[in-house]
């Protein structure tokens, strides 16, 4: 009996041994990994945020220092100063601080919507195991764009903790640095920027884009109403959130970009160029303005009550007269207009790293078919398209092209938003064109400079002394109240190098309303270009 | 004998100072963990000598009994949930652990002139075992609860015994475990076929043993699966407390694995262990002692401590040679209380057995099973001098 013990004895007591040796000697290098694993914990030592500049070097985006306290794995407080970690050190709980850099935009609103704004990470952005609990994420704009220059690569550092994940000491590895993202330099003029802003600060709605037509780089976008781009930053208070949220002006909407509008009169300048294309009209043809035009048993309506009196083709541009221009619609006729529009493109994207850019609309003979059916429209269409109104939408970016395209007689380089990606100069050398002949263009071109400064142009209140302003006002009809007010001008009028668009929504007539800011914003631009600042 | 004895009392007391110098290291942090230890060994040994001397006397079988029975009923009674623990004051003991030293002698008695167990008294002895294994499981704790009942397996095993008792008793509860798994029930089916055609016994009993065993055998995973509902099933897995692992996914298990397995050979180095140091190891000082001593010590460590047991258990069977009845009985069980939390234990944290919470005897800490196993080694050194002095 007691050899039978024996055998199993030695039996188990074989086992065992073996089952050790298996575990302590074959096995040693992979429990020692999984034993050094278990006590130390790494923590995220978060890369600094690649900062943004303006064209000048001043800083639109930077980073300032904040702390997270996190309890087992969870934030449970975000974005705290020294004051506040001593006070959760007083209240005796359990937790450890690390150092986060949250974003910091010291202009706040202007040019929010461009700089874009950043937020905390979703679940499903931390899946790819680069984003982890707590970071941030660009959510607009340059932001967003460039999140993948801008975010840099977070460091490591390994710290001693027990079974609780409770951190016991420092570092006993190295620490894995991180390494800092590329800075960004924009086109944009904080500056000017800044100008803008004051000369909006009657108004509501609107915007302004400044570009320079020599390069193709974006001076300004500048969107009202826009946002503190700081109470995204770091912990986003409800309150404000909330109050941006319901703002029924709708401060996140970049109207540059992606608010849609009727161009107004500035569409005329396709008509016009049409009309001399097809040779319809003679620049030397009088016409005379009564006030309103008959078409077929219609009467079409001039935007002066009384009429301009007798028009040639320069005076027509020069005061807006929309019966000349009927008239002219008329000669066009539908087919050949919509023909033509479709070829123009101007309703595409035009910008680089224009965030949320949106595409606008030019109708053409099939969208009249399938919305009205063959009989439910006729020539009579023709006559609201030539005024800018009607079915055409455009973005004010690409009414600002538009204009650019006048200025530059056929051509511009692709305006863009990046000057500069670290110490590398952004070269952009795309070009966008007009299909209308040089010489048609600058027929139209040297008209435009009679708009400024004719004694009844509807631009004269851009009129400058120091510089040849010329530009096109337009007034878009809205269904939400009083008109949309715009104006498109560049200067000098000798050698365009400012191409610059103002709008402002239900704000009334675009000569009385857009074209003085636009004017005050060209006097602004020359000061600054004879320093050689801009 | 008396030599014996000594050797044994050495071996342990060398085990003893191992675990204390491991408590040691693990109550760095924990506070008094060592000092209760050491006063616990203090004490034990006292009461070793302390029994040494005492005349026990090896008759009145009901009066051991019935002392076993009230010590397993008493926690039943008294104690607030989970009731292994009495509580006397400053004194807390586990029953449990001490009831087994009146329970051994009441056996021991019961077999003592039974040459060879026949059928009637192999049914008393299954019934006077049954009894603390329920008041045990009730407690509840399986892992001790298992203890008694095997203790009934160990005698009718390994004493003489006819084999188609032996048959009778084990092959049915064998086929009730082997039978949720296809292939280990007809693994079995083969070999207790094999051994009932070829083993000496009677036709007829060859006949019911199987069939009872069959029977058993096909009707419990059918029960389980169609007459229980789950929620019931969730009760009997959570009473026989199945899952020690409040983690889950075998966590605890692994990071024991992680402590012995980071060890190495030579061991990180006393008072060095980073596992059970930083409480990645649960109550390092029990269930987790070998692999607190394992990540310290590393395999040469290992290796010394199981030839200390292996010494331990050798010198044991040597006195199970002695074919006195009383004593062969009281040393075979006395063995087997060492034995079975060993292997059970080390099993566990080595990951080769499932994790019950069993002490490891003279290792762990713990006052009542290191002070059952002191009696235990007394009372035997005890009734062996009393063969040859004749009480």
């Amino acid at each position: 009996m007691e050899k039978i013990i024996k055998y199993i004895l030695i039996t188990i007591f074989i086992i065992f041994i073996l089952r050790i040796f298996y575990l302590q000697v074959i096995k040693f290098e992979e429990y020692k990994e999984k034993s050094i694993k278990n006590i130390i914990k790494e923590i995220k030592i978060p890369a600094l945020r690649g900062r943004i500049f303006d064209r000048n070097g001043k800083i639109l985006a930077s980073s300032r220092i904040g702390y997270e306290a996190i309890v087992e794995d969870t934030i449970v407080r975000d974005d705290i100063d020294i004051r506040e970690i001593i006070n959760l050190e007083e209240a005796g709980k359990k937790f450890y601080i690390i150092g986060r850099p949250y974003r910091f935009y010291p202009y706040k609103e202007i040019y929010s919507h461009i700089i874009g704004y950043i937020g905390k990470v979703s679940k499903e952005e931390m899946l790819d195991k680069i984003y982890s609990l707590g970071d941030r994420i660009g959510r607009s704009g340059i932001e967003k764009i460039y999140e993948g220059i801008l975010k840099g690569k977070d460091g490591i550092s390994f710290k001693l903790v027990d079974a609780k994940g409770n951190i016991l000491g420092d570092e006993i590895r190295p620490p894995i640095l991180p390494i800092k993202g590329k800075d960004i330099m924009l086109t944009l003029d904080v500056l000017l920027g800044i100008y803008i802003d004051s000369l909006f600060l009657p108004y509501k709605k609107g915007g302004a884009i400044v570009i320079n037509l020599k390069n193709g780089e974006i001076l300004s976008i500048y969107n009202k109403p826009g946002f503190d781009l700081n109470i995204f930053s770091g912990k986003v208070k409800e309150k404000e959130w909330k109050k941006i949220k319901n703002d029924t002006l709708n401060p996140i909407l970049n109207r540059c970009a992606s608010g849609l509008y009727s161009p107004g009169s500035i569409f005329k300048i396709f008509t016009a160029l049409l009309g001399l294309e097809l040779g319809v009209i003679d620049t030397n043809e009088i016409i005379n303005c009564k006030g309103e035009y008959k078409f077929g048993n219609r009467y079409f309506k001039d935007w002066k009550k009384e009429g301009h009196g007798k028009v040639n083709f320069k005076k027509a541009i020069e005061v807006s007269c929309d019966v000349y221009f009927y008239e002219v619609a008329k000669r066009i006729g539908l087919k050949r207009f919509l023909k033509k529009l479709k070829e123009i493109k101007i309703e595409e994207k035009r910008c680089i790293d224009l965030f949320e850019e949106k595409e606008g609309f030019l109708p053409d003979i099939y969208f009249y078919y399938k919305t009205y059916g063959p009989y439910g429209f006729s020539e009579g269409n023709v006559l609201n398209l030539a005024i800018g109104q009607g079915e055409i939408i455009l973005t004010p970016i690409q009414i600002a092209v538009f204009v650019g395209l006048i200025a530059n007689e056929g051509k511009i380089l692709k305006p863009h938003l990046i000057k500069k990606i670290e110490n590398e100069e952004i070269i952009v050398k795309d070009t966008i064109y007009l299909p209308f002949d040089k010489e048609i263009i600058k027929i139209v071109k040297n008209a435009l400079l009679y708009v400024c400064n004719g004694e009844n142009g509807t631009g004269r209140r851009a009129k400058l002394e120091e510089w040849k302003i010329a530009g096109k006002t337009g007034t878009s009809q809205n269904p939400s109240g009083k008109d949309h007010a715009f104006f498109a001008g560049f200067a000098p009028f000798e050698d365009p190098t400012f191409l610059v668009l103002v709008f402002v929504e239900n704000a009334g007539m675009g000569g009385e309303i857009a074209a003085p800011i636009a004017g005050k914003i060209f006097k602004y631009l020359y000061k600054r270009w004879k320093k050689g600042t801009i | 004998m008396e030599k014996r004895h000594n050797l044994i009392l050495l071996n342990v007391l060398v085990i003893l100072s191992i675990g204390l110098l491991t408590i040691f290291s693990i109550s760095k942090n924990k506070s008094f963990l060592f000092e209760k230890h050491l006063t616990n060994i203090i004490f034990s040994i006292l009461f070793y000598f302390f029994f040494l001397k005492l005349k026990i006397p090896r008759k009145f079988f009901l009066f051991y009994y019935f002392i076993t029975i009230f010590l397993l009923l008493l926690p039943l009674f008294i104690s607030p949930f989970p009731k292994r623990w009495i509580k006397l004051g400053v004194i807390s003991f586990q029953p449990s652990e001490i009831a087994k030293v009146p329970f051994f002698i009441s056996l021991s008695i019961f077999l003592e002139n039974k040459l060879k167990i026949n059928f009637k008294e192999s049914f008393f002895l299954f019934i006077i075992c049954l009894f603390p294994f329920i008041l045990v499981l009730l407690e509840p704790d399986f892992g001790s609860s298992l203890f008694y009942l095997f203790s009934f397996y160990l005698l009718i095993l390994f004493k003489k015994t006819e084999l188609d008792i032996k048959f009778f008793y084990t092959l049915p509860p064998l086929f009730l475990i082997s039978s949720f798994n296809p292939i280990s029930f007809f693994l079995l089916l083969i070999i207790s076929l094999i051994f009932l055609i070829f083993y000496d016994i009677k036709i007829l009993n060859k006949i019911i043993i199987f069939s009872i065993s069959i029977t058993i055998g096909l009707f419990a995973p059918f029960s389980w699966n169609k007459i229980l509902k789950d929620y019931q099933k969730e009760r009997i897995k959570l009473f026989l407390n199945i899952s020690r692992d409040p983690k889950g996914s075998g966590w605890q298990i692994n990071q024991g694995l992680i402590a012995i397995g980071s060890g190495g050979i030579k061991g990180k180095g006393f008072l060095k262990g980073s596992q059970k140091g930083l409480a990645f190891l649960p109550s390092a000082h029990s269930d987790f002692i070998f692999a607190s001593f394992a990540e310290e010590f590393g395999f040469l460590g290992s290796i010394f401590l199981l030839f200390l047991y292996f010494l331990f258990f050798n010198n044991l069977l040597f006195i199970i040679k002695e074919k006195e009845p009383f004593l062969e009985t009281f040393s075979l069980l006395t063995f087997f209380a060492f034995f079975y939390p060993f292997v059970l234990n080390i099993g566990g944290e080595i990951g080769i057995l499932p994790l019950t919470g069993i002490p490891l005897p003279f290792l762990s800490y713990g006052g009542t099973n290191l002070l059952t196993n002191f009696l235990l080694l007394s009372l035997l050194r005890n009734f062996q001098r009393s063969i040859f002095y004749k009480w």
